[in-house]
């Protein structure tokens, strides 16, 4: 395997870290492709009483962009990327009936994939924490054509429409998705947050699509969320 | 590296142009990179179908960056082909060469006042490029 001795190592989290070393037995675990050991880890630290919020931000997200990392630097392949990657979708299935908030808002966001893009871990975990806040979301993810959102958004009376890009050439289609939405009936129902990786990078170009806000991640996307719902 | 601005966004006018003579100009840089055997060999009997969907890859990637004006995503980009394209067989120097192919295929195929909003973004890469490889 060629090593690229010009590419720094960086840490996506601390093994002092409360949750540092879960991190890291799950990432073991998952190159290992030992998924029920991996799944087990997880389920159990829940039962032991760490809470969704810490799973998801300090043991998913960051053990989910180190397995990025590998594939970028070669250390792993496709193929052990989507083994990862399954796993963790697997993780949150297993998860979701604890995140219910039985204290309900009485609204509704939709979880979106801008068109073409496949990365959808992270919009999910933006679902889950609606969710948890109290919304009844709608996780959609990858590969919906734009006419169905639109219908789902009407049909259900969508508040919030949260799109998510990762790749930098899913930038144009997921202004498209927000011209579309803003431009139909849809666009009087919901308000448009837009988050992902580019985002992130850029963090004024979402203002570029038209959309109505951004969010750097799940926890501040419900923020970002409630202060457009109070100011319409 | 150095830091520079944000470039101009590319107008909608120039952005359809390129978008129209993508293929043409990937189909152009591909031909005169295949003329450099030593550039090409160590890709095998894959060569042109490798340098064609790399330059694919940078047309749509530039395609969505021309609108915004925002070198961070292009510099992204290009920590991202540092990082991984050597795995995939393919060395800082021959991505400046295939970029400098890219940008003169573009100006024969684009007209001029529309290539030269979009030139200075490839300007950007090849500097920056050249930037890592002499650090390297």
């Amino acid at each position: 395997m060629i090593k690229n001795e010009n590419i720094e190592p960086i840490q996506f989290w601390k093994e002092d870290a409360p949750c540092g070393k879960l991190a890291s037995d799950y990432l073991n675990k998952l190159l290992f492709h030992q998924r029920y050991d991996a799944c087990k880890l997880i389920t159990d630290a829940s039962e032991n009483g760490l809470g969704i919020r810490e799973i998801y931000l300090d043991v998913l997200q960051p053990v989910q962009h180190k397995i990025g990392w590998l594939w970028q630097n070669n250390e792993i392949n496709v193929a052990q990327e989507h083994f990862c990657s399954a796993t963790t979708q697997l993780v949150m299935s297993q998860l979701y009936p604890k995140l219910i908030s039985h204290n309900r808002k009485g609204k509704s966001m939709m979880a979106v994939c801008a068109p073409g893009e496949l990365h959808e871990i992270g919009v999910r975990m933006v679902a889950d924490f609606f969710e948890m806040d109290g919304w009844d979301s709608y996780f959609i993810g990858a590969s919906s054509p734009i006419n169905s959102i639109i219908d789902m958004i009407i049909d259900k009376n969508i508040s919030l429409l949260a799109v998510s890009a990762t790749i930098t050439f899913n930038l144009a289609p997921a202004t498209d998705l927000v011209k579309a939405v803003k431009n139909s009936e849809a666009g009087k129902i919901a308000k448009i947050l837009i988050g992902g990786r580019i985002f992130n990078i850029a963090p004024d170009v979402w203002k570029q699509l038209g959309a109505d806000g951004y969010a750097l991640d799940a926890e501040t996307a419900i923020y970002e969320a409630n202060s457009l719902l109070m100011a319409s | 590296m150095t830091e520079m601005n944000n470039l101009k966004p590319v107008s909608p006018e120039a952005v359809e142009a390129f978008k129209k003579e993508q293929q043409n100009i990937i189909n152009d840089a591909v031909a005169v990179s295949m003329k450099f055997k030593e550039d090409v060999e160590h890709h095998g009997e894959q060569a042109e179908q490798l340098i064609g969907t790399g330059l694919m890859f940078t047309a749509k990637m530039l395609e969505a960056i021309l609108p915004t004006g925002q070198t961070v995503l292009l510099d992204d980009q290009l920590k991202w082909a540092v990082e991984r394209l050597p795995h995939d067989g393919v060395q800082t120097t021959q991505i400046i060469k295939r970029l400098n192919y890219f940008s003169e295929a573009l100006s024969k195929r684009i007209p001029p006042r529309l290539s030269e909003e979009i030139i200075p973004y490839i300007d950007y890469m090849i500097k920056r490029m050249e930037e890592i490889t002499s650090s390297q």
